[in-house]
């Protein structure tokens, strides 16, 4: 109750939209992107870089720093080019699936990077609460604990993944030189320890949630 | 309440015995120390208690009924610390951890608020509910898991290798808990095979070898053995350590 009074009484923090309207904004975006087909897209991209840029968000750092996830979603827009084609309008017409697949792709990092850059994982577990409430509060209750579970994991994968790759680069592993047997390095400790996280997590909530596993 | 492993046995898939005819009974409230050698079996024969493993011989009773019938109550009763409290951790933040069993449970907040507070204070832990569980120090989470276990109301708390890791500061406090606990009536069997931070403060040793229960008695009778059975025991003798206060004995 306390928290919810908190989201809704300030929409606003530091001339940023926040608690469950920054949620809901977003949530609104996402139905935007998946719904929208071109030239209509180009609402919900323009919508999410000027929230951005009103915010302060730079752009242009976010670029440099994702270009590897964003040369990932441009796959499918490439590998759908239409080689040897007549003309350039029937050439357009069909690359348009795949050009859409990956906008929607970029669409949806670019939306997640506007409401992480203004919302830590508490605020957006608390308004998920607040806005699965009419669910009644067992089903509620219940999503919301998947959520924090889910959120408790991200910081260990994280400090997991650093020391992971702290470890591969103190024994010669180069990144720079040999990106590809790095990614291997670091993702056999990550994928057996994520694992052993795992089975200790289930028995931890089997424990603790009398209506887990019993 | 009275928890009895009786004859368990376990072979792995690979042919190894983890455990061979083990037989304890732990019955509260008590301060146990479980010893042994790495591989003796100690943490494997705890995991029985709650049902996280099931034995291939033998069975565990609780109040002389066997654990299968009484699995979810003894989970209320009976409360785990694992070795890595950092896997038991399910909050993003400590209030939220400690919460988490009576959420579960479908408690209301009204109902259950008191008892949180109470368990972050007993676990030295006031002040700390807003902090998120991925930035503390390795003895303010195995401090939280102890709370979030005392949130239910355990009549016995079982802890896997507590000490581990943790410097002398950490375990000094970490122990002030653990005898606290023991003072208001509630079971302690704590596992380890690091004596030296508790030895003094036990009601009962009992040592592992094997798979099995090898020895067991108070920590005076053993004091002499402890060395044949493998553990390492601090300089001085039971009866000068058995004086100390806890806080004596770290200082």
């Amino acid at each position: 109750m306390k928290s919810s009074l908190r989201l809704v009484g300030q929409p606003w923090k530091h001339g940023r939209l926040s608690g469950t309207l920054r949620f809901a904004v977003y949530m609104a975006l996402q139905l935007a992107i998946f719904f929208s087909v071109f030239p209509w897209i180009a609402v919900p991209a323009l919508a999410v870089i000027m929230l951005g840029v009103v915010e302060g968000l730079s752009w242009g750092r976010w670029l440099v720093r994702s270009r590897i996830l964003l040369i990932a979603t441009a796959l499918p827009a490439l590998t759908g080019l239409p080689w040897g084609t007549v003309s350039a309008q029937t050439a357009l017409i069909l690359w348009a699936p795949s050009l859409l697949r990956s906008s929607r792709l970029a669409l949806v990092l670019v939306s997640a990077a506007w409401l992480s850059a203004g919302m830590s994982a508490v605020e957006l577990r608390d308004a998920l609460m607040v806005l699965l409430r009419p669910l009644g509060p067992q089903a509620s209750g219940r999503i919301a604990r998947a959520t924090s579970l889910t959120m408790a994991f991200i910081p260990w994968t994280r400090m997991e993944l650093i020391r992971a790759d702290e470890a591969a680069r103190l024994r010669g592993s180069n990144p720079a030189r040999r990106p590809g047997r790095h990614l291997v390095a670091l993702s056999v400790p990550l994928v057996s320890r994520s694992l052993e996280k795992a089975k200790r997590g289930s028995e931890a909530l089997s424990l603790r949630d009398p209506r887990f596993g019993v | 309440m009275k928890l009895e492993f009786r004859n368990l046995s376990k072979i792995f898939p690979d042919g190894t015995r983890g455990l061979d005819g083990a037989s304890l009974i732990v019955e509260t409230p008590l301060f146990m120390v479980l010893s042994g050698r790495n591989g003796s079996g100690k943490s494997l024969l705890i995991r029985h208690a709650l049902g996280l493993e099931t034995p291939d011989a033998g069975a565990v009773l609780i109040d002389g009924k066997l654990l299968g019938a009484v699995l979810p109550e003894t989970r209320r009763r009976v409360a785990l610390v694992f070795q890595e409290p950092e896997h038991q951790i399910l909050g993003v933040t400590v209030r939220e951890d400690a919460e988490f069993g009576p959420r579960a449970s479908g408690e209301r907040p009204e109902s259950y608020r008191v008892r949180v507070d109470a368990a972050l204070g007993a676990a030295g832990l006031n002040g700390f509910g807003d902090r998120l569980c991925a930035g503390l120090s390795g003895g303010e989470k195995r401090r939280l898991a102890v709370a979030s276990a005392l949130v239910a109301g355990p009549e016995l708390i079982v802890l896997d290798e507590p000490f581990n890791g943790l410097d002398w500061a950490g375990a000094s406090d970490l122990l002030g808990v653990l005898l606290g606990l023991r003072a208001s009536g509630v079971g302690v069997l704590v596992v380890t095979h690091d004596l030296e931070k508790c030895l003094a403060h036990a009601d009962r040793l009992v040592v592992m070898e094997g798979g099995r229960v090898v020895r067991e008695g108070s920590p005076a009778e053993l004091w002499d053995e402890l060395p044949l059975l493998g553990l390492r025991r601090s300089a001085g003798s039971v009866s000068e350590l058995a004086g100390m206060t806890w806080q004596e004995f770290f200082r």
